[in-house]
């Protein structure tokens, strides 16, 4: 189930909602069954088949936590049984969403023609691995302690508003809530509002940047152009934040409509001034996850200088590999780990004594780029799109249809650009503190956009449900 | 009493990878297809079923009547009656390896619902088809089919994948 869908909007969540709020906040417990059963309904719907792999991770995890936990009381180290839960952990979504991948490569290695059938990627599987995983090494290094009740582990791992795109939240930042909660008409305000600003993100520019885009990419070569190229990149790279950040608005807003409180996933990172800057705003749950469980038991930046690097590759592989089973996205990594490893050890000090606007231009030009190979279906398709972005073999540098699409969507660019960075929610706040009804106004009117496109649009879910 | 906790703890584990495994057989056994090129499903379907009797529609066509963006797909395969009251059509949808089809599932069936609502009061034989429907998911394919008789097509799909 998508949340800009209408059946989530106004059938799902209103009667999630009745009932949980009719359940007096004395019962938690009660609160917390009808959220279980909610978040299972809602895993279940389109793919019920995979609802058992979501319970069994359920059980599985909860059941692991405890023996990591009881084997270490016993004067054990735990560490077997961290091993087996990871490698089943990693099994379970290695099958469903490397498996493919693994046999294409082997295929075109050996040349041999083996058939297989690439199973459909059960809807947020990377997602709750990741944190299942980030509470077995939690677990297992102490830092909390297992879950007694399983279905507050369930709660946990399977809870709606973050389940299938994330934010990926660690158990011990919602342990407490678990227990314990507040649910206030401010913070049910607050969220649905965040709900709504998510929405708007999704249905009205995202979905606008997007139709800009494919209609960029389905051009023949023949009408394809320098600067046509880059309208359709620049266009991806705001259909993805807007995509993404009002997905995770979205997830925010409905937990804290509940009394949860997710942290951050997004910092306007289309503002940084360098690559490094980009990754502390962008997807911060994902980098996060793999800075504590992967960069920092490497040894993180404490070790010689070639050690760091390979960290750093290992890292941003890892992280490529995380968003695809496909090597655009492995390339997509790696990229970023060079630039990463270019900015730390040689040209950071430099940038960072550059114009601002330059340091802008810097990280945007390169973030571009790298949405390129994000967003192509192969290698090959990325290498040729930025060849015609960077005038090897474009046809032209600027063509009539180039002008066409700059007259007719310069504005919306703009005005994308614009509400990508801080200043529109600094407006925002200022307008809610002299106005209340005004913002009211302004909520509800996209609310009814939203609601009206949805209703005349196609199914259009989100670009990270496929990870 | 150490070695029956360890024992029993070693059960349970055998337990649960065996269950996982069996799943995860079963799952890839239902879901089991082979690749084959568009082409050759149209032509099964051609050579063994009525559907050329059908017309068949473009991607624009695909939006307009199934909500579908064949953008978003590796290929499809859609044919709709020439008759305006007619309601056979016949889908076949490709999803990239590993791509989810309930949207797409979703839109079939979404599809059916509404063909139903609008014949319902004056066509019985068409809300009777409708109601026969077939909407499956196989591998990396979804199929569709409002007919006489659907099972022919599905048959015709089934054996060339």
């Amino acid at each position: 189930m998508l949340f800009s869908s209408i059946i989530f909007l106004f059938y799902f969540l209103p009667i999630v909602l009745v009932v949980y709020f009719a359940i007096p906040r004395r019962y938690l417990r009660a609160r917390n069954m009808v959220l279980l059963i909610a978040s299972l309904f809602f895993y279940s719907w389109g793919e019920p088949v995979y609802l058992f792999l979501m319970v069994y991770s359920i059980f599985f995890n909860y059941f692991m936590a405890i023996q990591i936990f009881n084997e270490q009381r016993r004067g054990g180290t735990g560490r077997k049984n961290l091993l087996f839960t990871l490698i089943i952990n990693l099994f379970i979504l290695g099958f469903f969403k490397y498996f493919g991948f693994l046999m294409d490569t082997f295929n075109s290695l050996t040349g041999l023609h083996i058939h297989y059938t690439a199973l459909s990627l059960p809807i947020g599987i990377s997602f709750y691995t990741f944190q299942a995983l980030s509470y077995i090494f939690d677990v297992y290094k102490k830092t909390v302690r297992p879950q007694q009740n399983p279905l507050k582990f369930g709660l946990y791992l399977s809870l709606f508003p973050q389940l299938i795109a994330g934010p990926i939240v660690k158990y011990r930042d919602v342990a407490e809530q678990l227990v314990y909660r507040e649910t206030t008409k401010e913070k049910f305000g607050q969220g649905a509002i965040r709900f709504m600003f998510g929405l708007g993100k999704k249905v009205l520019p995202a979905n606008y940047f997007g139709a800009l885009n494919t209609g960029v990419v389905g051009l023949p070569d023949s009408k394809s152009a320098v600067v046509t190229a880059w309208i359709g990149a620049v266009a991806y790279t705001l259909q993805i934040y807007f995509d993404f950040s009002g997905y995770s608005d979205m997830a925010i807003g409905l937990g804290k409509m509940f009394g949860f409180d997710f942290l951050e996933n997004f910092n306007y990172p289309y503002i940084a001034r360098s690559v490094t800057d980009f990754w502390r705003r962008w997807h911060m749950s994902l980098s996060g996850w793999f800075r504590e469980y992967v960069y920092i038991p490497l040894g993180g930046n404490r070790v010689t200088v070639p050690r760091h690097i390979l960290n750093l590759m290992i890292v941003w592989g890892l992280t490529g590999l995380w968003h695809g089973a496909a090597w655009n996205f492995v390339f997509w990594g790696l990229y970023y780990g060079v630039l990463l490893v270019i900015e730390k050890y040689l040209i950071g000090k430099y940038i960072a004594k550059a114009p601002v606007w330059v340091q802008h231009v810097y990280a945007m030009v390169i973030v571009i780029i790298g949405w390129v190979f994000f967003s192509s279906a192969t290698l090959g398709k990325a290498m040729d799109t930025l060849s015609i972005m960077f005038g090897v073999g474009a046809p032209a540098f600027i063509n009539m249809h180039t002008i066409y699409l700059l007259r007719t969507n310069i504005l919306l660019l703009i005005a994308g650009v614009l509400v990508s960075g801080p200043r529109p929610m600094e407006k925002f706040r200022k307008l809610e503190e002299r106005s209340p009804i005004l913002c009211l106004v302004c909520i509800f009117a996209i609310l009814v956009l939203s609601t009206a496109c949805l209703i005349y649009s196609s199914y259009n879910p989100f670009l990270y449900f496929r990870f | 009493m150490k070695t029956i906790v360890k024992n029993s703890s070693l059960i349970l584990k055998i337990i649960l990878t065996a269950v996982l495994i069996i799943f995860l057989l079963v799952v890839y056994g239902q879901a089991n297809a082979k690749d084959v090129p568009m082409s050759t499903i149209e032509k099964a379907l051609t050579s063994s079923t009525d559907i050329q009797q059908m017309h068949k529609c473009s991607s624009r066509e695909l939006m307009e009547f199934m909500s579908i963006d064949a953008s978003q797909y590796k290929g499809f395969i859609y044919y709709k009656s020439k008759n305006a009251l007619g309601v056979e059509e016949v889908l076949v949808l490709k999803a990239a390896r590993g791509q989810s089809l309930s949207g797409a599932e979703d839109a079939a069936e979404s599809r059916i619902d509404s063909q139903i609502t609008t014949f319902e009061n004056y066509g019985p034989e068409q809300v009777a088809m409708l109601k026969n429907a077939i909407v499956v998911k196989k591998g990396q394919y979804l199929f569709y089919c409002t007919a006489k008789n659907p099972d022919k097509y599905e048959e015709a799909f089934n054996h060339v994948i």
